[in-house]
């Protein structure tokens, strides 16, 4: 695995990240917000968040991300996929990308309006993709 | 209140909640373990938990939905309902059960492929719980309960 600092850095892993997000906005009926960041916090690519509330919202669902981990193991279940948070005002949708480079986790907040099942779906969708895409990213890495 | 209205009052209030949690254990498949506890983590009613389990476990639904309030607040979202830790074989379910008596959450684990259906139980119990804890707060059984360890 190649270095975190440098890969957070690398604008092709950047632009794969923003286009992943807006492929998702184009489907979604009523999208808010998007953030793809690694698992410690770091953003790498944000739909409309300016960067410092996208450090904060990183921040606060990495600390999510670690406790829900944390109760996960606690309670004997297998690793986490994700977790969906549910409000009046709309859904909050996280989701592990699971690739060869670094963990990242993607995260989606929905106005009220938008349907659970495929906002969810969509969710999973676009993290098996990008997952797949920063899998192949790499490979052209060690091919070049 | 005298004691005895008050434990009274604490039984029915146990009751309406293990009736619930009944209802809903016949109605979905692959329930590992389910418990509504309130919302600061003492246990009301469960099923598949001994009394030790049944506080670990709402200790950890309470940490879950106290730290998925604040996720919510900083993204500006107010009135948080659940909370879905998702994994490869199945889920972790907490729902804010809102009624007049007692805040109250219900926590599910549920094993296997956990669909819409079981989302949908899940609301449902939590509705339907709501709606009997209002009809008891109106008889004026349950109205300002306090829950102390058992």
């Amino acid at each position: 695995m190649q270095d975190e600092s440098s890969l957070t850095n690398n604008p092709q892993l950047k632009a794969l990240c923003h286009s992943a997000l807006t492929e998702l906005a184009e489907k979604s009926q009523s999208m808010r917000v998007a953030i793809i960041a690694t698992m410690d916090g770091f953003p790498l690519a944000s739909l409309n968040l300016d960067p410092t509330e996208s450090r904060r919202v990183t921040a606060m669902s990495a600390a999510f991300s670690g406790l829900s981990t944390r109760i996960i193991q606690e309670l004997q279940l297998p690793s986490l996929e994700g977790a969906v948070l549910e409000s009046s005002e709309g859904l909050v949708l996280c989701r592990q990308i699971s690739n060869n480079l670094m963990p990242l986790v993607l995260l989606v907040v929905t106005g009220k309006d938008e349907n659970y099942g495929f906002a969810l779906l969509a969710v999973k969708r676009t993290a098996v993709e990008l997952g797949e895409s920063l899998n192949a990213l790499k490979l052209s890495a060690s091919a070049s | 209140m005298s004691e005895s209205t008050g434990k009274s009052s604490v039984s029915s209030l146990k009751h309406i909640c293990q009736t619930r949690l009944d209802d809903l254990v016949r109605s979905v498949e692959g329930l590992q373990m389910a418990i509504i506890a309130s919302d600061n983590g003492f246990p009301l009613a469960s099923i598949n938990l001994d009394s030790r389990e049944g506080r670990r476990v709402t200790t950890l639904g309470s940490s879950l939905t106290d730290s998925a309030r604040k996720v919510c607040s900083e993204l500006n979202l107010v009135g948080l309902h659940s909370a879905t830790l998702e994994t490869d074989t199945g889920m972790a379910l907490c729902r804010l059960v809102d009624n007049k008596v007692l805040p109250m959450l219900l926590m599910v684990i549920i094993e296997g492929d956990a669909g819409g259906y079981v989302q949908w139980s899940v609301r449902k119990c939590a509705t339907d719980l709501a709606y009997s804890l209002n009809q008891l707060a109106v008889s004026g059984k349950g109205e300002g309960e306090t829950v102390q360890p058992v």
